[in-house]
């Protein structure tokens, strides 16, 4: 649990187009087989800092390392470990499910052939572990909101990545498909995935999340083991908002104290 | 009461008077175009352009009248090889190639002419801008051998030379007549192909003229049947692929090309295979269109050449190759004023290996 | 969705073969009787009709898999060569090739090729600096840049035929087969074939770029590399065919629309698909424009009549599904 898997040193980032915006220089390391959730107000640069992560945006100062097990930072290289899941993903909405997944194989595929019956073996299993084989013939304009996202997160897992970065899987869920999804990640969590993920939604945090990375207005950030980083005076400030948090038996919510 | 009616029909007749003779002055010329539109000026034009897709072969009827030097101010330039001959007639001829090609009617108005020659098939692009400027064009044709003897005149009458408008006219009427009835007694009639090759790109493209064209009407005067005229188009030029050309089962071929190289594509065809096949298995005919500076098959003084030479081609022992450069000679001499010497030095010279 | 056998289709295009090699101006059709007995025919066959409907086949395939490369890497069911500006560019080059080296028909592909480069990079970057980036961005800019080159075809004709004689700017412009040879087959077809299947082998991987760009990132395809060596690709196929037929229409753009709907969205068949269906389309085209009247038709013409016939369908039909 203590083997960092990625690690930012003095990460900066600006935005080109003009807004004077940036990271302050950010430092931290995500652990092996943990659970992390970046918690931040709407337009404050989760997607940003998930996209650094990832090495699709390239930070304007310092460093984004990756253990070896990810391969050598780059994922040109055939070691691809990583997967993203936007927010909005764009698909081709008359892909059928099965086919969808099966571009998780893409790192393990030359360009030059066709998917062979190994990967799609590979695909019937994760499907199977998802509960999706009956979805597998139907495109994906077609299933549902909580089903897509299963759908997607079967990517990942066919893509055999050991770190999964999600954009926000949880916040347009209804309360139902919420908590599914929550067991799905403490699920591929259990499989020895790293996940990181970002959310509006500090339960979510509390909910699963082993670490929280929490990003405040001023683009300044508190990291650390949720238990200690997830307080009421923390998200208070993160959000701007008074917040208390109340658990119940297994659940926690986080509600917003009303002042006159 | 009577001086006033003394006075009023005074005023009337000094009216009637000065309007008689102000459309006295307006008609010194008025000339009926190619569209049957009367165009009158009030004294013969003596600052002329020629504009035009069609200048070439305009300006060459043009140069056929000796006041041209004089009277024509600016020529479009449109062609190397007719530019080329027209120096010849008129040492100062290059002066007046001063009219850029495809020049519009602003370029034209600048020269500020009398009148302005154009084909009739310029009137949409130039003629009726021109009319709005307040230029008054002259349209001519000379598409059909009528039309040729129409406008020749018309020529005339705006160059203040009928008399030389009537020499040319005889000229071409009697060579026509002799050519006809030296033919009246053969009576062979073959199917004849007119068929223009160009080259582009290292392609060839097949082409057949206008059923209405002047060359189309030539064949059929001469008693040969247009195997391409039911199925040619009525605007321009139509092209076509071998298997036509095949399928009209011509038996002489007469080839045209525009750049003066038809001898040069018969002797092409002939090295393809499917030609080879074609030629030697239909006894067919392949005869180059001769070309000097223009090809004869234009609607262009040398029009009675091409009338000839298709008479050569369908009756090579009744139209023999001397009767054709005889009155090669003759229409360069008579026409255009060339003397001897110069027709065989540069015009002979270019026909050497087009008739045989 | 329809799972339609390619069978059929195949069955199609070799009759069509067959049709359009025993049909002509010479003697319309004819049987084998006629055939075995006619020297001449055999030879219009195996030396003018065979060539032609060869290379009607690799303009038709060869669009068509253009055409379905660019509208699925731009996720734009109406790109193609010619709306993109790809087509007019090639032309301009190929004829600018003509202009400077007249004798040789190498230039001419070279010129064709660098050109039709040239216009993709620029219709790329024109797309993306149009402010509200949607589908139609990327049409706009083709649009300019194809009546960009149109233009500059003109001026290079004008420039070089003085005399306005030769028939070639009508060719260019809506293209024709009409001198088809076998040498011509040489020149185009072997470059055309090894690009095709060069795009039929990728035919899967490209379905990916239906994907976001960071998930592809995350896969590990390098978008911009990659992309730039598909649609290099697609530019050079497209522009080999265009250097000899002129700009002939419509195929790029119909084809592939027609072949997802027969055959689904995934490239693995409709791609396939696609050759097929384009092959058929242009020589049923050509064979209509060497055959139908004693002129030739340029071949733009009909697919352009063809193509928009069955454009309306395919509206009319989406409209109606919608």
């Amino acid at each position: 649990m203590h083997i960092p898997v990625l690690s930012l040193k003095g990460v900066n980032y600006t935005y080109s187009n003009g807004r004077s915006f940036s990271f302050s220089d950010i430092s931290l390391r995500i652990f092996e087989k943990s659970i992390t959730c970046i918690l931040g107000r709407n337009g404050v640069g989760k997607t940003t800092l998930l996209l650094i992560m990832l090495g699709f945006l390239k930070p304007t100062k310092g460093t984004v390392e990756y253990s070896s097990k990810l391969g050598r930072g780059e994922p040109k290289s055939k070691n691809i470990k990583i997967s993203y899941l936007p927010q909005y993903e764009r698909i081709q909405e008359k892909m059928k499910v099965g086919d969808y997944m099966l571009m998780g194989r893409i790192p393990f595929i030359s360009p030059l052939v066709l998917p062979r019956i190994e990967d799609w073996e590979i695909v019937i299993k994760y499907a199977e572990m998802l509960g999706l084989i009956h979805l597998l013939d139907f495109p994906m304009e077609e299933i549902s909101g909580g089903e897509f996202q299963r759908v997607r997160l079967g990517r990942a897992l066919v893509q055999e990545s050991d770190l999964i970065l999600l954009d926000e899987p949880i916040t347009h869920l209804d309360i139902n498909a919420k908590f599914k999804m929550m067991d799905l990640i403490k699920k591929l969590n259990g499989l020895e995935k790293s996940i990181i993920f970002s959310s509006h939604d500090p339960s979510e945090a509390l909910q699963i999340s082993d670490f929280a990375l929490l990003i405040h207005d001023d683009h300044s950030i508190h990291y650390g083991e949720t238990k200690e980083i997830v307080t009421n005076k923390n998200l208070s400030r993160c959000f701007n908002m008074p917040i208390t948090i109340y658990s119940g038996k297994n659940s926690y919510a986080c509600i917003v104290e009303k002042t006159t | 009461m009577a001086k006033k009616i003394v006075l009023f029909i005074i005023v009337v007749l000094l009216f009637l008077s000065a309007c008689v003779s102000n459309s006295l002055q307006d008609t010194a010329i008025v000339i009926n175009d190619a569209f049957g539109q009367e165009v009158s000026f009030s004294k013969a034009p003596t600052h002329i352009v020629v504009a035009g897709k069609q200048t070439p072969m305009l300006a060459n009827f043009v140069y056929l009248f000796n006041e041209s030097s004089e009277k024509i101010s600016a020529i479009e330039n449109r062609s190397q090889s007719s530019n080329q001959f027209l120096s010849l007639i008129d040492p100062s001829f290059p002066e007046k190639l001063t009219l850029e090609k495809g020049a519009g009617a602003e370029q034209i108005s600048a020269f500020e002419p009398d009148t302005v020659i154009l084909k009739t098939t310029m009137k949409e692009q130039i003629g009726n801008q021109l009319n709005d400027v307040g230029l008054k064009p002259v349209y001519v044709s000379f598409e059909t051998i009528d039309e040729i003897y129409r406008d020749v005149r018309i020529l005339g009458k705006i160059l203040e030379d009928r008399d030389k408008s009537e020499v040319i006219i005889n000229f071409y009427e009697n060579n026509k007549n002799t050519i006809d009835l030296m033919l009246k007694d053969s009576q062979i009639a073959s199917r004849v192909l007119l068929l223009q090759i160009s080259e582009s790109e290292n392609n060839y493209v097949y082409s057949v003229p206008s059923a209405s064209w002047l060359q189309t009407l030539m064949v059929e005067e001469l008693g040969g049947e247009p195997v391409w005229k039911n199925d040619a188009s009525a605007g321009g030029w139509m092209e076509v692929n071998i298997e036509q050309i095949i399928d009209w089962q011509p038996d002489i071929i007469m080839v045209i090309n525009y750049q003066g190289q038809s001898p040069e594509m018969i002797r092409k065809l002939t090295e393809d295979a499917v030609w080879n096949q074609f030629i030697s298995s239909s006894e067919i005919e392949l005869k180059p269109f001769p070309y000097d500076f223009q090809s004869w098959d234009q609607p262009d003084p040398r029009w009675i050449l091409g009338y000839a030479s298709i008479a050569h081609f369908l009756h090579p022992d009744v139209i023999t190759v001397d009767i054709l450069s005889g009155l090669v000679i003759d229409f360069y001499h008579e026409l255009y004023g060339l003397d001897l010497n110069m027709i065989n030095d540069e015009i002979i010279s270019l026909l050497q290996s087009q008739i045989e | 969705m329809k799972k339609t056998s390619v069978l059929p289709v195949v069955l199609l295009l070799f009759i069509l073969i067959v049709f359009a090699s025993l049909i002509g101006r010479y003697q319309g059709f004819v049987t084998y009787k006629e055939l075995s007995r006619n020297s001449l025919l055999q030879q219009l066959i195996v030396m003018v009709r065979l060539p032609r409907i060869v290379l009607s086949l690799v303009v038709g395939a060869g669009l068509a898999v253009s055409g379905i490369v660019m509208q699925t890497v731009f996720q734009n069911s109406l790109a193609d060569p010619g709306i993109l500006g790809i087509s007019q560019a090639a032309g301009f080059g190929a004829s600018l090739g003509f202009l400077l080296f007249p004798t040789t028909r190498i230039p001419i592909q070279l010129f064709a090729f660098i050109s039709g480069m040239i216009s993709l990079v620029v219709v790329l970057r024109l797309a993306r600096r149009i402010e509200n980036q949607n589908r139609l961005s990327l049409i706009f800019a083709g649009i300019a840049i194809s009546a960009f080159f149109s233009a500059g075809l003109g001026i290079v004709k004008y420039l070089a035929d003085p005399l306005d004689q030769l028939p070639s700017i009508v060719f260019w412009l809506l293209g024709s087969l009409s001198t088809s040879d076998w040498s011509a087959v040489v020149q185009i077809a072997p470059l055309s074939i090894v690009c095709m299947a060069i795009l039929y082998l990728l035919r899967w991987r490209i379905n990916a770029y239906s994907l976001s760009d960071s998930v592809l990132y995350s896969l590990g395809i390098d978008r911009n590399i990659e992309i730039y060596l598909i649609l290099g690709i697609s530019v050079l196929l497209t522009t080999t065919i265009i250097s000899f037929s002129g700009l002939v229409g419509w195929v790029g753009l119909i084809v592939p629309n027609v072949a997802r709907l027969a055959f689904g969205y995934d490239m693995r068949k409709s791609l396939p698909a696609s050759i097929l269906i384009g092959a058929i389309f242009v020589l049923f085209s050509d064979t209509l424009a060497r055959v139908l009247i004693a002129g030739e038709i340029p071949l733009g013409i009909i697919t352009a009549f063809l193509g928009a016939l069955i454009f309306i369908v395919l509206i009319l039909n989406n409209r109606s599904r919608a």
